[in-house]
């Protein structure tokens, strides 16, 4: 049996190594911040508990004598001053050595002298302090502080939870490696282009050329000889482009790793949403989380927290009966929420399950056949047929029960190419099911509409959107083009672009004229559309290989109310643009 | 001593632990792991979502260390009390039995401070520190 070291000796090593980091950056960063001497001393004293833990008696001591140190600037207010800085950096990296030739159970034991030593002078033990008065009402005025601080921090804690991401340090190291091989081989690429021995074979070329207008005699052997050099030659940059491609590849793939986070990320705000609810509907819940340490990419994570809310709104508000019905029921009083998720087939699977009143799907039935959307004659036995039923719009929409905005969730679902599925019981709870990929791409993207058409246009070009008169668009050199602060932009309809129908619809008509400003690395257009709709994230779906080869269409995506729509391909767009003029 | 792991009541304490530490909870929760009579409902890395889980888990007992972030066990028992009558038990190695902070969380309704279980992860002393630290839970209650 492994003893309770051995098993615990990498967290031990883990927790260690990162509090040694974050002092390092406190002492760095210390100066006169009253805050970083607090966490400081408040890290040197944990680092201090693990080592005496684990029994590991050296670092232990010089940490207790950094946090004495501290204790001391603590109380009276003091700085660090360059000197202890230094110690306190050097008794960081003396016990880092330590730790690198420690194995669990077996330390070093030679304490670092010259260091304690240094230490000494600026110690300052807690009971000196203690014995005085006057520390107690300074250090309520304190409290009253570190708790403001301490309120804000949570703020904003909650406010960045999904903006920053915590990043694997391989991942980070993976994608530095690739990147510098990316700019060796751009270099190589670089040195091929510029090869001397390209110049020479294009004078030779250019001085056969001469003599063949000369009517002189020329020389076969030569000219073939040049051919295969310039052969040799696109080889070669065939070869560095395929490789450069690969590399970039690469790169690509470690960026979308990068936006992986994994689901306790909303998971874990989810029970206080919960209680919120269940406290003001007056109900008693349970909350059964599992598989938050799933990981899926970052967007996914914010297309799938709206569905998921709303499925727990639904159970507490709608599902779980009163504690009064519960009784009635003889169920228990604490009524019992579980969310599991788990990864199966590639794809993510996230059940929201109550044991609240459950759904009778004969009245789901009879609705269904009341509003027309299932014919009276429809002889279904299944109750899963019929509860499906709920996801469809007339029977979601404008009903006080708890099948309230399910339409929408499939929607939502949808759009990433997931599926809902629903399972209940009348007393028996309800169980809901959603699946979804676990690897998309998302990218944001705004949509417009140009001849009937709904297009989306990927944020990432997009400058500026304006809306001009059409008096203020010039004709230069047969190109329709804006004044845009001094820089004249050339004007094309997104609709002529794509050789649309040209039933446009009179835009001609309305005065002004909506242009989105786009840029990429070479280019900057105007393009005219009729009507901007908004911004919206977008599922990227692979395009038909058909379709694949339309100029200017980049990939089709599902809005959230099942409509495909068209995604631009912008570069695409700007050659065309270049073709058209 | 008073605790017996083979213990298999009905009514088990529930317990919450609250420290910064992810290790030191790890510890804790592995020794508290061996008394039957002990189920750790959560854990928590400072006083404020201690308070969140004391609302939501509704431990009998709160075992809590004192050097916190945000907000430090102190100023955590002061609103604890008004919300829970959990048993707290202090595990710190900041408070000497005789120091004022010691006085001031005793003061404040604390039932007991224990000194963390230094060694207890070491191969010679981990079973008797661990049913020391175990002893000690069972004498506050």
């Amino acid at each position: 049996m492994s003893s309770m070291l051995e098993q615990l000796w990498p967290v031990f090593l883990a927790e260690v190594s990162e509090k040694l980091d974050t002092v390092e950056s406190l002492i760095i960063t210390a100066n006169n911040n009253p805050t970083n001497i607090d966490a400081l001393f408040r890290e040197f004293h944990t680092l201090k508990s693990s080592f005496s833990m684990v029994d590991f008696q050296m670092p232990m001591e010089l940490a207790h004598a950094c946090e004495d140190v501290l204790h001391g600037m603590r109380k009276t207010n003091g700085i660090p001053t360059e000197d202890i800085r230094k110690y306190l950096l050097e008794a960081i990296d003396w016990i880092k050595q330590q730790l690198a030739i420690a194995s669990p159970g077996q330390y070093p034991q030679q304490a670092n002298e010259t260091l304690l030593a240094q230490l000494a002078p600026f110690r300052v033990m807690e009971d000196e302090f203690s014995a005085e008065e006057p520390f107690q009402t300074q250090q309520t005025e304190l409290d009253e502080k570190e708790e403001l601080a301490a309120k804000k921090m949570a703020e904003e804690k909650e406010a960045l939870s999904v903006d920053t991401l915590r990043i694997n340090s391989n991942s980070l190291d993976n994608l530095v490696t690739n990147v510098s091989q990316l700019a060796l081989k751009e270099n190589a690429l670089s040195n091929t282009i510029h090869d001397e021995r390209i110049n020479q074979t294009l004078t030779q070329a250019r001085q056969q050329l001469q003599r063949l207008r000369a009517g002189e005699n020329v020389n076969t052997v030569a000219i073939s000889e040049l051919l295969q050099i310039f052969t040799q030659y696109r080889q070669e940059l065939t070869q560095a482009d395929v490789s450069i491609q690969a590399t970039i590849n690469n790169i690509q793939q470690e960026v979308m790793d990068l936006r992986v986070i994994p689901l306790s990320t909303i998971f874990n705000r989810l029970p206080r949403i919960i209680r919120q609810k269940a406290n003001a509907a007056g109900k008693q819940v349970q909350l059964i989380i599992e598989g938050g340490d799933i990981s899926i990419d970052k967007g996914m994570i914010e297309i799938i927290s709206e569905p998921l809310i709303h499925l727990l709104h639904n159970a507490v508000t709608h599902g779980i009966e009163t504690t009064e019905d519960r009784q009635a029921l003889g169920k228990p009083d604490m009524s019992r929420i579980s969310i599991l998720a788990s990864e199966k087939n590639n794809l993510l699977h996230i059940e929201v399950i109550d044991d609240g009143r459950g759904i009778d799907y004969l009245s789901i039935r009879e609705k269904a056949i009341l509003q027309g959307l299932a014919k009276e004659n429809d002889e279904h036995q299944e109750p899963e047929y019929w509860l499906n039923f709920l996801f469809l719009q007339g029977l979601s929409a404008g009903n006080a029960n708890r099948a309230t905005g399910l339409d929408i969730v499939r929607n939502q679902l949808s759009s990433i190419g997931g599926s809902i599925n629903i399972h209940s019981k009348p007393d028996n709870g309800t169980h809901f099911v959603m699946r979804m990929p676990v690897t998309v791409a998302i990218q944001s993207a705004i949509l417009v509409m140009a001849s009937t058409q709904t297009f989306a246009i990927p944020s990432r070009y997009l400058i500026e959107i304006i809306e001009v008169s059409h008096d203020n668009l010039q004709t230069m050199q047969n190109q329709l083009a804006v004044d845009l602060r001094g820089n004249m932009l050339p004007v094309y309809h997104l609709d002529k672009l794509l050789a649309l129908d040209k039933t446009r619809k009179n835009s001609e008509a309305s005065p002004m004229l909506m242009l989105l400003i786009l840029q990429n690395d070479n280019h900057c257009i105007a393009l005219a559309i009729d009507n901007v709709l908004g911004k919206q994230e977008f599922f990227l779906r692979d395009i038909h290989p058909d379709l694949r080869n339309i100029p200017g269409i980049g990939g089709i995506s599902l809005l959230g109310n099942s409509n495909a729509v068209i995604i631009l391909d912008c570069d695409n767009l700007f050659a065309l643009a270049k073709n058209h003029a | 001593m008073s605790n017996s792991p083979n213990q298999t009541q009905a009514d088990t304490m529930k317990v919450l632990i609250v420290d910064d530490s992810f290790l030191m909870r790890r510890i804790i929760r592995n020794i508290l792991e061996k008394d039957s009579s002990l189920e750790v409902v959560g854990e928590a890395s400072d006083g404020v979502i201690a308070l969140e889980k004391v609302a939501e888990l509704a431990p009998d007992i709160i075992l809590l260390d004192i050097e916190m972030p945000n907000m430090d066990g102190i100023e955590f028992l002061r609103r604890a009390k008004l919300v829970t009558s959990a048993k707290v038990i202090i595990i710190s190695s900041v408070a000497r039995i005789d120091s004022k902070e010691a006085r001031e969380v005793l003061e404040l309704g604390a039932a007991d401070i224990i000194p963390k279980p230094s060694g207890v992860l070491s191969i010679d002393f981990e079973e008797q520190k661990s049913l020391e630290l175990l002893d000690a839970i069972h004498k506050c209650l």
